[in-house]
């Protein structure tokens, strides 16, 4: 600052500011707080973080067991050397245990509903409808990830054409889906995973017998399996737009009768 | 204890980090809130909204400069639509202030504040934040907005304008 405007600075300094109330300093404080530890409560998080944050909840044993059942698959394919027709019997049979998989992530998403917890999961944070939401996502993919795995080394390993791989691991695999989010769309309690687990359990031995059937896997039949993965895969997508509003509906109820009694 | 580690602390949750950072800024945001609108009461709650909005929005809070100045550039911003509402500023309430003791020293602010109401706003800011709160020019240019030359040009026809009014032009 130089000479003139050290000048000015004396000159302006003349006029002096009152002193503040050391209440209303204090008040500004306390309400500086109280906003910053609302803050905290109200802050906003992104998708990702969410996400990331849901699959913490996710019990560690779905991990282990949906790795465990891929590496089973894996070291069965890779360390045997099965001859040909005994190779396309185990293709079949992983096939119909692929049911396996989906049936690893329902009792995850069932939770809420066994543990009895939905009463308070509805009323914390983030809605029912977003954790469940977040949860058939991140179930979803995993079980997809798995397929993927063992559809690639499968065709890598056999002379089974990939598109014919797809139907016999997606068809039984989209049917259990469907079958328990039929379930879960309609009937929300603890007894839901018992019927989850009846539903795959039904699909695993209808596919296990199947797979004994050669007729059902020759490329006469291709056709039909391409038709049932359709039917399936559309039949998924309606069920899973549905169990995710199902949840909307079933809370808003909810709401509204807790509002009543209010 | 250092701006740096205050924040530091705020964003990993500490509360009391955040009630220090109040304490710490709270008089000297005040002082400018209070060349800002001219009375006691409206400075303290123009001071109270400053970092209620600090606290509020404190995740978009990117620490690339000084605390400081960002406390000066939400009091600017919000006196700015304060002002724009509607609060008119009367120098009558400045009287009011007990801050001067004599009337020499009464009169003196009082031509001082007949001055700087003189100012377009534009440069009554710059001259406040230069004069009063010792701002450097480059973080006069980032609390008020505005480019560096501008805020430089806008200082040198404030102080031009205020030397004219000093020598009762």
């Amino acid at each position: 600052m130089n000479r003139n405007d050290r000048e000015i600075r004396n000159y302006l300094q003349q006029d002096s500011v009152p002193s503040y109330d050391l209440e209303k300093m204090q008040q500004t404080v306390r309400l500086a707080r109280q906003a910053y530890c609302n803050r905290l409560l109200s802050k906003r998080i992104g998708f990702g973080e969410f996400i990331r944050m849901q699959m913490h909840f996710i019990g560690h044993w779905v991990w282990f067991t949906q790795a465990g059942l891929v590496l089973g698959f894996l070291i069965l394919l890779t360390k045997y050397n099965f001859g040909q027709p005994d190779l396309q019997h185990i293709l079949l049979l992983f096939s119909a245990a692929s049911p396996m998989i989906a049936l690893v992530g329902f009792p995850e998403l069932l939770k809420s509903y066994s543990h009895g917890m939905e009463e308070i999961e509805s009323c914390t944070r983030f809605s029912m409808r977003k954790l469940m939401g977040a949860r058939m996502l991140i179930l979803g993919l995993t079980d997809l990830f798995c397929l993927t795995v063992i559809l690639a080394v499968s065709t890598a390993h056999s002379d089974e054409l990939l598109l014919r791989m797809i139907l016999y691991l997606f068809v039984p695999f989209n049917l259990t889906c469907c079958g328990c989010l039929t379930v879960l769309s309609h009937v929300k309690s603890g007894q839901s995973g018992y019927y989850c687990g009846a539903i795959c359990a039904l699909c695993i031995a209808v596919f296990v017998s199947l797979s004994f059937v050669r007729r059902y896997y020759e490329a006469a039949a291709t056709g039909v399996w391409m038709i049932m993965f359709i039917l399936t895969l559309v039949y998924l997508a309606v069920e899973v737009v549905q169990t995710f509003q199902s949840f909307n509906r079933f809370y808003a109820k909810e709401e509204a009768i807790s509002v009543t009694w209010q | 204890m250092d701006d740096e580690n205050l924040i530091r602390r705020i964003r990993a949750g500490d509360a009391d980090a955040m009630d220090q950072l109040v304490q710490k800024y709270y008089g000297l945001v005040y002082t400018y809130c209070y060349r800002k609108v001219g009375n006691k009461e409206d400075a303290q709650d123009l001071t109270q909204e400053t970092f209620l909005h600090f606290c509020r929005n404190f995740d978009s809070y990117a620490q690339r400069g000084k605390v400081k100045n960002y406390l000066y550039t939400i009091a600017h911003n919000l006196s700015v639509s304060m002002m724009r509402k509607s609060m008119p500023i009367h120098l009558e309430e400045w009287e009011k202030e007990e801050s001067h003791n004599d009337v020499d020293q009464f009169e003196a602010a009082d031509s001082i504040r007949k001055v700087l109401s003189q100012l377009p706003d534009e440069q009554k800011d710059v001259i406040l934040l230069r004069f009063y709160q010792d701002l450097k020019i480059k973080d006069i240019a980032q609390v008020t907005d505005s480019g560096l030359s501008v805020t430089k040009y806008r200082l040198s026809q404030g102080i031009k304008a205020i030397k004219k009014l000093m020598r009762g032009d």
